[in-house]
């Protein structure tokens, strides 16, 4: 069964259009990429997933049902900005994660912190902007979710960073998951999808296996994504 | 799940009004000291004046500081970046908004314990023990004298909470509604707040240009009391209006919240 | 093990002739044992799936085989390994025919210049 179905999915801000009749069936156990320039409605389309927005018209299925806060208890979602309570330590975020979501391995979790010697009894505000980046994807990628939603994780991080990032996503990788990347840089994680989907003002424009997108079209994916978003 | 959102309220009030508590109470002990055993402490010491100066002024932060948290607790907590996180828990919006309310409820009640225990605290400390036995005995005379008022005075105490919840649903109705302007969100929920008041205050208008209707309201509000029986109708009228404005804004502030999430 | 990739051919295809390049080099020896997938993959920084594609392909050959308990190791079978030599030596030969006749080489030619390459190797190198 696929874990996220849409079906003539549309979502409109008065009158503007973010996503436009959207279809999709995305298969558990594959890592795949939401690729788009900025305003394409990649953000639109996860925040509908997780049920932060409710369609215009259309529908979406998790795992076979409509999200719900049922639905969030198996998705793990990481968001493009800073979205923890940032007046609490490292430690007490683990709490929380612990009480909320049954699937979360704290053990997985302090283990990663500590290979990045982040001391857990720092205040998370008080933490640099990329260590805060690391202790967030660390607690998202720490749950045992079913689908995991990255919104924009390796935007704006140096290649040490994005490396990190990378390694942290392929580790926890869990062959029953679906893992999908929003990016517009598509360069630096192409070698770690599966399908790639690229997103057009609110249209999907392609979606695709990578392997035989890079066969058919005889370029890297990135390559093809600039020929096809080229301004 | 109700619970634990409770708890995750009570921690995040704590660490601003626990010091601010904590304060109240050293400076209640230290006023109360000073009545008892420093005579010239009340006529003219500078150092009382200030005392007094900075006890009044935590009091004062008390209700301001709780106001704040009760907005931010909303505005901020839900409906700003840290909303990621919450709206990615598995909770429905309505458990999250009453955990809210609660939490905001609590802190209130608390405040206001916390104020009144502190006067309380200066008296005992403050007055010497013939002092105090009068007082304790003023306290039991008025205790007997409320007594056959039991419930009625219960029902103005619900009168109270509910009335303290009805202004926290109002403000969550004006910042789930202010939020929906994306760069303007605060303004955008005083404006709506203004707004509400100004509803009311027509409604308020339309209904005493109704005569038969003010009239009766009239009469219910000042209805004769028999003997000990106290005027019941009056705290029931004004609990009734609450409960519908509760309702009312409840179902605004869910709608613009879960149907119409604009975060930040 | 260094993990380049080039654009516009199948991830696996390319992994799959680094891990042959590595087994003809010497790099991973006959009967030596490989990483499991994961370990790989977070290595060469690919997806899981397409590294396990790239080893299941490599089994097909005959060139890794899987023990049940223990993993996945690099055959011992001399033949297969001097196949695999082999269809290698002969795809570089190709290659490099290829490219030296796109700039206007003809066959003595090629066989020329790669004999005197042969005859001083060290200053080639160094160029």
């Amino acid at each position: 069964m696929a874990a996220i179905v849409c079906n003539n999915l549309t979502k409109r801000y008065g009158k503007t259009t973010a996503l436009q009749n959207v279809n999709l069936s995305l298969e558990p156990g594959r890592i795949i990429g939401l690729a788009g320039p900025n305003g394409s409605g990649k953000t639109t389309l996860i925040k509908l997933i997780q049920r932060m927005l409710v369609p215009t018209q259309g529908q979406i299925m998790i795992n076979g049902s409509e999200p719900s806060p049922e639905t969030k208890a198996h998705i793990a979602y990481l968001p493009d900005r800073d979205f923890l309570p940032d007046w609490m330590k490292v430690c007490a975020l683990m709490d929380l994660y612990g009480k909320y979501y049954g699937d979360f391995d704290r053990a997985s979790a302090e283990q990663m912190l500590a290979n990045l010697a982040i001391d857990t009894t720092q205040t998370f505000k008080k933490l640099s902007k990329g260590t805060r980046e690391k202790v967030q994807l660390i607690l998202t990628m720490s749950r045992k979710a079913e689908v995991y939603l990255l919104d924009e994780p390796i935007a704006g991080v140096d290649p040490a960073a994005r490396d990190y990032i990378i390694r942290t996503i392929i580790s926890n990788y869990n062959p029953e998951a679906l893992v999908l990347i929003s990016t517009h840089l598509i360069a630096d994680i192409e070698a770690v999808l599966d399908e790639v989907i690229f997103l057009k003002q609110g249209q999907i424009v392609l979606h695709e296996n990578t392997d035989d997108l890079r066969t058919r079209v005889n370029m890297s994916v990135d390559e093809y994504f600039r020929e096809v978003f080229k301004c | 799940m109700l619970g634990k959102l409770i708890g995750y309220e009570m921690k995040a009030y704590s660490r601003i009004m626990v010091p601010i508590f904590i304060a109240v109470a050293a400076l209640s002990v230290i006023i109360g000291l000073g009545l008892r055993f420093i005579p010239e402490w009340v006529g003219g010491n500078v150092l009382f004046a200030l005392t007094l100066i900075l006890y009044i002024g935590l009091l004062v932060a008390i209700a301001v500081m709780t106001t704040i948290l009760g907005i931010n607790r909303y505005y901020g907590n839900l409906l700003g970046r840290e909303g990621y996180f919450m709206f990615s828990l598995p909770v429905k919006t309505s458990t999250m908004m009453l955990a809210k309310t609660i939490g905001a409820l609590i802190w209130t009640v608390l405040g206001a314990i916390v104020g009144g225990a502190s006067i309380a605290l200066i008296s005992v400390i403050g007055f010497n023990t013939k002092d105090y036995a009068e007082i304790i005995n003023a306290f039991k005379m008025l205790l007997t004298e409320i007594k056959p008022y039991t419930g009625y005075f219960i029902l103005w105490v619900i009168v109270i909470i509910m009335a303290v919840i009805q202004l926290i649903v109002q403000v969550y109705a004006a910042v789930s509604i202010g939020s929906q302007w994306s760069g303007h969100r605060l303004i955008g929920s005083i404006l709506v707040y203004i707004g509400f008041e100004i509803i009311e205050a027509i409604i308020a208008t339309i209904i005493r240009a109704i005569h038969p209707l003010a009239n009766w309201i009239e009469r219910v509000m000042t209805g004769t009391s028999w003997g000990t029986t106290p005027n019941y109708g009056a705290p029931i009228l004004i609990l009734v209006l609450i409960l519908v404005e509760i309702v009312i804004f409840w179902v605004i502030a869910w709608y613009f919240t879960d149907r119409k999430l604009n975060l930040e | 093990m260094k993990w380049d990739f080039k654009n516009g051919i199948p991830i696996y295809l390319q992994i799959i002739s680094i891990l042959k390049m590595q087994i003809a080099g010497g790099g991973l020896p006959p009967g030596s044992q490989i990483q499991p997938v994961r370990d790989l993959a977070m290595e060469a920084g690919v997806n899981p799936n397409t590294m396990q594609r790239a080893l299941t392909q490599l089994e097909q050959e005959g060139l890794l085989y899987t023990q049940r308990t223990s993993g996945r190791f690099v055959t011992e079978d001399e033949e297969v390994l001097r196949e695999m030599r082999k269809s290698l030596s002969e795809q570089y030969v190709r290659e490099l025919f290829e490219s030296l006749s796109k700039i206007g080489m003809d066959k003595n030619e090629i066989i020329e210049a790669v004999r005197s390459y042969q005859e001083e190797p060290a200053v080639k190198k160094e160029g």
